[in-house]
């Protein structure tokens, strides 16, 4: 089992950091669906078990993805909910196929209506003649400022550049879409700060501390930010909120390279981190999926999502340890 | 002193062979120069030096060579790869036999070095994102692409050199030793499905790592579409490699020497593509320094050859015994042997007069062109015994070292000896069967 969830973690990482989360999440999906085309169980309820299994794992790894935890536990509602449950009967899984994959088909579209429901709350936001500063690799904010943008609205992009890869990401896409912008390095935003008129910032996560994790570098521009009384916005569906009891304050990994100086003979720890973290209290707007909300109300909508979670993983703890937990 | 003199060319030789073998200095240069000095004391003319360099040799492996760097750049095998993935929808035992296979076909008409360059990463990164050991997985791919290469004209350096030594086609080398080949891959690749059956066992029923090795390959298909393939590219790499091949193949009807059908398809993939790729790029993907070596080495072995030291070896091997069977069992396993621990191509290329010698000797026997099969049989399968036995056994373990899996010297032996000795015996049987059957 630590094989799995090391072999796991390694996976979700690698994809995340090479994809972003949203398309991970989707890649996730597909990836089940191909696994339930050639899984050989007799029967769904041996399905769920081993899908009990596979979200324990999910909820193992190192970091935990909210996204995909969450679609996990959707499939097994979702199966529940399609395939009525007949505690006599055993339902076979063969005849049942299809249903199953139905069912992620109707997770997917469920994701991409939520992803839309955000746009169109985005809509609301009135950035006319404004300067927006992007800074991380989001999706999601980049699909913002296309919405915005085929809403007529006129905007500049100031994109705060970071690590050479995402910041070229960033440039693509706001390149593809026809939108003008100028990149700026992060450390000299001190020069332009004046000009801008938001922060727009794609978060990974809201974790139980009432703290969003974010791109490394985040946070310093959030704190410029803040001094300036520059508004701060943050594009993210509930569905990644991390929805458990964070039991540690940091869980930012640390990459610890040696390096040596160019030219003497002088060598040098250099550290990197995977992310920053920054507090709900930092900003003024998040837009999910479900409308426009000040930092209080997401609080509420946190907490009412987090009560649902933990009785969800109380059934599914039930049913491992009823069968004595097979893998 | 003048006893010695004819020895002195043998002394180079054999001086050149083992700088080589100690890796003391890049072996092109040592044969460039021990070729030069051969010409410098008097043992060849220049002229006799030129006229020694096998040109058909070195414009086919240069133009094969080029021909594989535009396939390459045109991303065909990384969306063959990906292609081939998906079918094996994360089956364990699907992924080991299908490129496993793979890696076969392609040595067949590629190189060694490029066929593994090509399919190993890519295994290694599935078999460690399952968290499974990729060591017998590449160990395999290192045999099938030896014994792969083995069966046609272009699939091994060595059967390059004795099918322009000796006139052979593309079609002889696959009609005499599709048998051999086959039955080597199958026998090779059930040998390590057994040992490690464990690790390959179905995960079917196992749905955590079921979706962990479908994940995967879906990653691996994502990162493929954000490459960007120009279809085009792709088509025209395809189509002229295919008609390259279908040119070889049809040799004996066109009556066009394999170089020349092979300088044709590079020449022409290279102007219908050097839109995508540039003609500069191109050449600095051709191993310039492996040209030099082949052509050095045909030198020296003319000027060994001046002194009839060859010459004598296939007289003393033929009054040793006249019986083919056992001349041909010899050349194998000598052969075999040598090839474990040496560079095959400065071997194969001394055999040839020795065996060009024992072929006019036994010039009666109805077998007698077996003498060169059992040469390529020897030289091309004895590659796999050991670690520096084969280009692509140092390139394969290499790559496996840079992804943390290392392997020793000792490692590699443990498992490729009774390997090669196994595929050795079943050369020998296919040999002895066609003298004493057919």
């Amino acid at each position: 089992m630590q094989n799995t969830i090391r072999q796991f973690s390694h996976l979700l990482r690698q994809t995340e950091m090479e994809i972003g989360t949203r398309d991970m999440s989707l890649l996730i999906l597909r990836a089940l669906q191909d696994a339930i085309r050639v899984f050989s169980g007799k029967t769904v309820e041996s399905f769920i078990k081993k899908l009990d299994c596979t979200i324990a794992i999910a909820c193992s790894t190192e970091p935990k993805f909210a996204l995909v935890i969450d679609t996990l536990y959707q499939f097994k509602d979702s199966i529940v909910t399609y395939i009525p449950e007949m505690p006599t009967a055993q339902h076979p899984f063969a005849d049942h196929r299809h249903t199953l994959l139905q069912c992620i088909d109707r997770i997917i579209a469920h994701a991409e209506d939520d992803t839309l429901l955000l746009l169109s709350h985005a809509r609301s936001l009135d950035m006319r003649g404004k300067t927006i500063l992007i800074h991380d690799h989001s999706h999601t904010v980049q699909d913002v400022l296309w919405t915005l943008r085929q809403d007529k609205q006129d905007f500049t992009v100031v994109v705060a550049e970071q690590d050479h890869e995402k910041t070229m990401g960033s440039i693509e896409s706001l390149t593809d879409h026809g939108l003008s912008f100028t990149v700026v390095p992060s450390y000299m935003l001190s020069n332009v700060e004046k000009e801008v008129d938001a922060c727009f910032i794609g978060g990974l996560t809201l974790k139980s501390t009432y703290d969003f994790v974010v791109d490394t570098g985040t946070s310093a521009i959030i704190s410029e930010c803040r001094l300036h009384r520059i508004p701060v916005y943050v594009f993210m569906t509930t569905s990644k909120f991390s929805l458990w009891k964070s039991t540690k304050k940091e869980t930012v990994q640390v990459h610890r390279h040696r390096r040596s100086h160019p030219t003497r003979a002088i060598t040098f720890d250099r550290l990197k981190f995977s992310h920053d973290r920054v507090p709900l209290s930092s900003i003024d707007t998040v837009v999910t999926e479900k409308g426009v909300h000040s930092a209080r109300e997401i609080k509420r909508i946190y907490t009412h999502r987090l009560k649902e979670r933990l009785q969800q993983e109380k059934r599914s703890l039930l049913t491992i340890m009823d069968e004595g937990g097979s893998t | 002193m003048e006893t010695f003199i004819p020895f002195l060319p043998v002394g180079i030789f054999f001086t050149a062979i083992i700088l080589i073998a100690l890796e003391v200095f890049e072996k092109s240069l040592i044969v460039l120069l021990a070729g030069t000095l051969m010409v410098i004391l008097g043992f060849l003319t220049p002229e006799e030096a030129v006229e020694a360099v096998d040109f058909e040799t070195i414009i086919l492996l240069m133009s094969m060579m080029l021909l594989v760097a535009i396939a390459r750049k045109s991303g065909v095998f990384s969306w063959m790869n990906v292609r081939l993935v998906a079918l094996t929808r994360g089956n364990p035992l699907f992924i080991f036999i299908t490129f496993s296979l793979l890696t076969a076909i392609l040595s067949a008409f590629l190189d060694n070095v490029t066929t593994i360059l090509v399919v190993l990463p890519i295994t290694i990164e599935l078999f460690k994102g399952l968290g499974q050991d990729p060591k017998p997985l590449i160990f395999t791919e290192i045999f099938m692409s030896n014994i792969g290469g083995t069966m046609t004209l272009i699939g091994d350096p060595p059967n390059i050199i004795i099918g322009g030594a000796r006139g052979l086609s593309f079609n002889d080398f696959i009609v005499n030793l599709w048998i051999p080949v086959s039955i080597g891959l199958v026998i090779a690749m059930g040998i390590m499905i057994l040992c490690h059956w464990q690790s390959l066992k179905p995960i079917a029923g196992d749905l955590p790592k079921l979706m962990i090795s479908t994940a995967l390959i879906r990653r691996l298909q994502y990162l493929f579409i954000r490459l960007n393939l120009q279809k085009a590219f792709v088509v025209k790499s395809v189509l002229i490699l295919l008609l390259t091949i279908a040119g070889f193949t049809l040799q004996p009807v066109l009556h066009i020497h394999p170089h020349v059908i092979a300088l044709f398809g590079a020449s022409l993939l290279a102007l219908l593509c050097s839109k995508e790729a540039h003609i500069h790029e191109l050449l600095h993907e051709v191993e310039w320094t492996t040209l030099l070596f082949f052509s050095g080495l045909f030198v020296l072995v003319a000027a060994v050859e001046q002194t009839g030291i060859l010459k004598q070896m296939s007289m003393v091997i033929v009054n040793t015994t006249t019986s083919l069977p056992f001349i041909l069992l010899l050349i194998i396993w000598i052969s075999g042997l040598v090839s474990m621990v040496f560079d095959n191509i400065p071997f194969v290329t001394v055999m040839i007069p020795v065996v060009s010698g024992i072929e006019a000797q036994l010039a009666g026997d109805p077998h007698v062109m077996l003498l060169w099969w059992a040469l390529s049989l020897g030289v091309c399968l004895g590659g796999n015994g050991t670690i520096i036995g084969a280009s692509a056994n140092v390139i394969g373990t290499d790559l496996a070292r840079r992804e943390g899996f290392s392997i020793s010297f000792m490692e590699y032996l443990k498992v490729s000896l009774p390997i090669t000795c196994t595929v050795l015996l079943i050369a020998s049987a296919y040999i002895l069967t066609r003298v004493y059957f057919f």
